[in-house]
């Protein structure tokens, strides 16, 4: 608290409260000594009282507003309750310079503060929340917020000052402004982030990133409940094919059944041509629940007959042919173009399909396929290429997301990320990769770890399983303080791959622990 | 508060300014001018001279006095400008031990940062002078299309100097802060900065909400009114060459003199239709003989020979609005910045590609400083509601398998920006990438300008395309470029904060700043003598006058012949002091001096 200094000399207030004040029997004493030249100090020794006490009486007065006490400036204001005229005056507080210290430190505290909620949120939030925009704003709404936030938090807002942390917390918080704006502000961008929006199904703070959300701790199963139904018409695999031609669908009959270890669930006998996914997902972890829901069978499906498998010779046989028929179409000076595809015939959109999946042009080759198939559902050719496209599609899409969801993850924007990987696990339900990098981003952020865990015990289960995972599983178990496990995890890491120097490490580490 | 201030350090003149309580004004010279010429020279009595003074003996002293050394900074030796360079410039240019660029005065070679750092140490001093307060930070501009190292090494030249530069900001933009300052409108505008040297191109947005967001910028950083003068020069080389048959670019003078006539009419062909050139005893031929030079140009012939040079700028501004995603009339106002746009080609051409008359109430030399103060002000307070939010000129990327440039920060990003892009090997076992970091719009690496590398080592033994290296860019607030590599499987991570690839070492910018402290010293120090010294001289000179009298006067005591010994004594020291140049001692004479001078003075009032 700041006391008056003692050779203050204080004299009998200017702006004066309009009513009576009560005061002490002290006070009065040294109010009668005030004559506008003793210092406290004096009237302190006058009074027979000591300094601080002294020092405390005067400061009462002045934020009584009973006395002035030039020189002094009371940094905080103190609102003081005295009798009846408490409410109506609260005491004034000195006109402090705009760049006293009380003031920057302040603004400091609350810029701290308010960067530092902001960043919190940063993960979870889409480019429209981010911008606090609605969803159909137009360009205009987007620019002006897009300032407005920038003059918050840009960080030559924080410049000069001592406070790295803020500062690189603003820097990535205007990154992902910028990225936002731009994004939003550019049509055809725009749409694509929409679609995608769309696609992974919901507002914010989504479901489909269960582990964005508040709490491991499973909330209540009505809640759960409520959660699940609202994911479920949403839920990912379940759209209808979108303008661009893109299918995301599990592929159909998987040859390949993972043996399930130490089964947890109440497995269903799933037959091979559901879409189920294995049954070696706990039940008991709360997003198992989630997940047989999400993937309960659509009527498409089954439809679909299981995936061929071409042999080598074949594939050369085919890839020759399609050679052929493409010299024969640039000598014809025909162009495979899809648009034209109503105007040809079957034979000839068939050998176009072909072409464009040996160019890995799925959504060319689907497109082409769909048309044929929406005249000849029955066609054999159409729908064995069909199916090989869907699967490429899905690999290759899977590949895709989990690209972008990594680069997402190592620029920071980890609810993107989640969003990504959940996308490359639901188009491709197989995938290893993409459940390694769903369980190594949990891990990282700390959320649901059993999830995690499942999902790494999956992928170490599954067919060809890469040191990283053993490594990730790991990391598992020292989160969970089993630490031989973790030992074997990593011993078994360094086996497949002994030239890591991580593996190496960790497992020292261990050893020495 | 502390006290920042805005220099611009243009190619031909530079400018300072700074806010005072809510305006931003241009701090005049001692000599009373608003803008100072960058130039730096040194005479025979190893005297530096900055400015003026620099100019006005430039004729006589045209092989050690530096002008335009903004069009070299931050150069390559092997680039194309400093070829020209080389070639044309009258001061001697030299290689430098990272294959920079140095220039060679009375056998001392400086490196170009150190010549900015004069310029800049000469602004600094011009802005104490008028505030009376010393100042240590600054915000200094560069033209928009200055790369990383260009930007670097004007950041050097602050360091050199003893000049906190707290930011860098593009000219062009900093005209358009100082254009909108304290107005609140919403606009659409283009900058036009036509300078000594150097050419750009902005298209900004300004919001009612003070905020200045640069859409697009590009420009020509080797294009500028010394062209035009070289244009012109060379008109008159040809048209003497014709007549007598001497080619007058073998005297450096004369084609000083030349340089300087040439200047002068293309200044008179703005207001003019015809200007005079009358340069007599332009060369001496034979043993007594002289030739002259006298013609007129008529502004129809200048317009003609620099016409592809407006042609060219015209192109860029072209590519810069498409860049914008703009059409040429969703520009709201054009704001011309810089001497050359005085010209009336360049005023028309203006008009006519933006279909409306430029803006013309900024004034086009003193503009840039204005911004660059404003944007220190608005840095440094904390209360400032403006913010300037700019973008990065040139394309920054890596180079990738087969020389090719893989781009990672598009031109025109906003800035602070950080992207990143995984890469793989390309053999198998191959455990090290290397990382080559380039800017610029060429598809092949090696053409855009290299701003640093760094290797990545240990990655595991796989086969090439197996392994994936992440790398990321990340340009900050302040324009510092950052790179890092990081191995994805093992999370090894190698990074660097570019700093110029060819250009001075940390070490030698420290030693240069030694030097330039030093010198400054010794400078205030001689500085303070000499006042001393006049002082001092003044009242010996006094004293001088008054002993005979004095002598009349008490020579007859004792006491008195003493006092006057003493007196005759003390004027020895006095010059003895001054003679062997004692700052100290002179300064003790100095008290003794005027006790001297008083006790004459009353002994003669006496008399």
């Amino acid at each position: 608290m700041k006391l008056p200094s003692l050779d203050t000399v204080p004299i009998p207030s200017r702006n004066p409260r309009g009513s009576r004040v009560s005061l002490g029997v002290m006070e009065n004493l040294v109010l009668t000594l005030m004559d506008g030249r003793n210092s406290i100090c004096d009237i302190g020794d006058a009074c027979g009282l000591e300094t601080e006490m002294a020092q405390r009486i005067f400061k009462r007065l002045y934020q009584l507003r009973v006395v002035d006490l030039p020189g002094f400036h009371d940094t905080a204001s103190v609102p003081v309750a005295t009798g009846p005229t408490a409410a109506a005056a609260a005491p004034t507080v000195p006109q402090a310079t705009p760049s006293s210290p009380a003031n920057t430190n302040d603004r400091r505290e609350q810029l701290e503060e308010t960067v530092g909620r902001f960043y919190a949120k940063l993960d979870q939030l889409n480019f429209y929340e981010v911008l606090r925009v609605p969803v159909d704003a137009d360009r205009k709404t987007i620019r002006t917020a897009y300032f407005a936030l920038s003059k918050q938090f840009h960080p030559d807002k924080a410049f000069g000052r001592d406070i790295e942390k803020t500062r690189s917390q603003m820097t990535r918080i205007f990154h992902v402004l910028t990225r936002a704006f731009e994004t939003l502000s550019n049509a055809k961008q725009r749409q694509a982030y929409d679609a995608s929006l769309h696609r992974t199904s919901t507002p914010a703070p989504t479901p489909a990133v269960p582990a964005a959300s508040t709490a491991p701790a499973a909330p209540t199963a009505p809640a759960r409940a409520a959660a699940v139904t609202r994911a479920q018409p949403n839920a990912v695999p379940m759209t209808s094919p979108t303008a661009s031609g893109i299918v995301p669908r599990p592929p159909i009959g998987r040859p390949k059944v993972k043996p399930a270890p130490a089964s947890k669930a109440p497995a269903s006998p799933v037959p091979r041509t559901t879409p189920m996914p294995t049954p070696r997902r706990t039940s008991a972890s709360p997003h198992a629940a989630i997940r047989n829901h999400q993937s309960m069978p659509s009527p498409r499906r089954s439809s679909m007959p299981p995936m061929p498998t071409l042999d080598e010779t074949e594939i050369e046989a085919r890839r020759e042919q399609w050679k052929r028929e493409r010299l024969q179409r640039s000598l014809a000076g025909l162009q495979p173009n899809a648009r034209t595809a109503q105007t040809r015939s079957i034979e000839a959109m068939i050998a176009h399909a072909r072409i464009a999946l040996e160019r890995f042009e799925c959504d060319e080759a689907l497109r082409t396929l769909e048309t044929i198939l929406a005249a000849h559902p029955n066609h054999p050719e159409a729908q064995k290429l069909m199916a090989h496209a869907m699967s490429r599609q899905s690999k290759s899409c899977a590949a895709e997301f989990i690209k972008e969801g990594r680069l997402l993850q190592t620029r920071g924007l980890m609810g993107e990320a989640m969003r990504q990987f959940e996308k490359a696990l639901s188009v491709d339900h197989e995938n290893p990769e993409a459940r390694y990098f769903i369980a190594s981003l949990l891990l990282e952020l700390d959320q649901n770890l059993s999830r995690a865990l499942a999902l790494t015990r999956e992928i170490i289960s599954g067919t060809a399983p890469k040191a990283k995972y053993y490594a990730l599983f790991g990391d598992l178990m020292i989160k969970e303080n089993s630490l031989l496990r973790a030992a074997e995890a990593y011993q078994k890491a360094l086996q497949m791959d002994p030239r890591n120097p991580d593996y190496k490490k960790r497992l020292k580490s261990l050893q020495r622990a | 508060m502390e006290r920042v201030i805005g220099i611009d350090l243009g190619t031909t003149n530079s400018c300072v300014a700074v806010v005072e309580g809510d305006t931003p004004s241009v701090i005049p010279n001692r000599g009373g001018y608003k803008t100072t010429p960058s130039m730096v020279a040194v005479t025979e009595a190893d005297k530096r001279l900055v400015g003026h003074i620099a100019k006005r003996q430039a004729i006589t002293n045209a092989e050690n006095t530096v002008y335009a050394a903004k069009r070299l900074i931050g150069r390559q030796w092997n680039s194309p400008p400093v070829e020209a360079a080389r070639d044309t410039a009258p001061y001697r240019v030299i290689e430098g031990p990272h294959s920079d660029t140095r220039i060679d005065l009375r056998g001392k070679l400086y490196s170009l940062p150190e010549i900015s750092a004069m310029i800049l140490q000469e602004m600094k001093i011009i802005a104490e002078d008028y505030l009376g307060e010393p100042v240590a930070k600054a915000v200094v501009t560069v033209p928009a299309y200055f790369n990383d190292n260009q930007r670097q090494a004007t950041r050097d030249s602050g360091t050199i100097a003893g000049v906190e530069i707290i930011r860098i900001i593009n000219e062009p933009t900093a005209a358009a802060l100082a254009y909108g300052f304290g107005k609140k409108i919403d606009r659409t505008v283009a900058v036009y900065d036509l300078g000594g040297g150097t050419f750009d191109i902005s298209v900004l947005e300004i919001s009612s909400d003070e905020v200045f967001k640069v859409i697009s910028t590009a420009g020509d950083t080797f294009l500028g009114g010394e062209d035009f003068d070289t244009r012109i020069m060379d008109w008159l080389v040809q048209g003497f060459l014709d007549e007598h048959g001497v080619d007058l670019r073998q005297d450096r003078m004369a084609l000083q003199r030349l340089k300087d006539a040439a200047e002068k009419a293309k200044i008179e062909l703005s207001t003019q239709l015809e200007a005079e050139i009358n340069l007599p005893f332009i060369i001496s031929v034979g043993q007594n003989e002289a030739l002259h030079l006298q013609r007129m140009l008529r502004r129809e012939t200048m317009e003609e020979l620099c016409f592809d040079l407006v042609q060219r700028t015209m192109e860029i501004c072209r590519a810069t609005i498409q860049e914008a995603g703009l059409e040429v009339s969703d520009v709201e106002d054009v704001i011309l910045v810089g001497g050359m746009t005085r010209v009336p080609l360049v005023q028309r051409s203006v008009a006519e590609y933006f279909g409306r008359e430029p803006c013309k109430g900024v004034h086009p030399d003193e503009v840039v400083a204005l911004g660059a103060a404003i944007q220190a002000t608005a840095l440094i307070d904390d209360r400032s509601e403006m913010l300037l939010l700019d973008v990065t000129p040139h394309t920054l990327g890596i180079m990738i398998a087969g020389g090719l440039f893989e781009e990672l920060i598009p031109q025109n990003s906003t800035v602070p920006t950080s992207r990143s892009k995984i890469f793989t090997t390309v053999r198998d076992n191959q455990t090290a990438v290397k990382i080559l970091v380039f800017q610029g719009e060429n598809e092949r690496a090696e053409k855009n300008e290299l701003l640093g590398e760094f290797v990545l080592t240990g990655l595991r033994n796989a086969p090439k395309e197996q392994v994936e290296v992440e790398v990321s860019f990340d340009i900050n607030a302040d324009g510092i470029v950052s790179v890092s590599a990081k191995d994805l499987e093992t999370g090894l991570k190698q990074s660097i904060t570019v700093t110029a690839s060819s250009g001075l070492t940390e070490e030698e910018i420290l030693n240069m700043a030694n030097d330039n402290q030093e010198y400054m010293l010794d400078r205030r120090a001689s500085e303070e003598f000499d006042a001393m010294r006049q002082e001092a001289e003044r009242i010996m000179r006094e004293i001088d006058r008054s002993f005979h009298k004095a002598e009349q006067t008490v020579g007859n005591s004792e006491f008195g012949r003493e006092a006057l010994a003493k007196a005759r004594d003390l004027l020895d020291n006095a010059q003895q002091s001054i003679d062997q140049r004692d700052a100290a001692k002179l300064n003790e004479h100095l008290e003794a001096l005027k006790r001297t001078q008083k006790i004459f003075k009353g002994v003669l009032a006496r008399a």
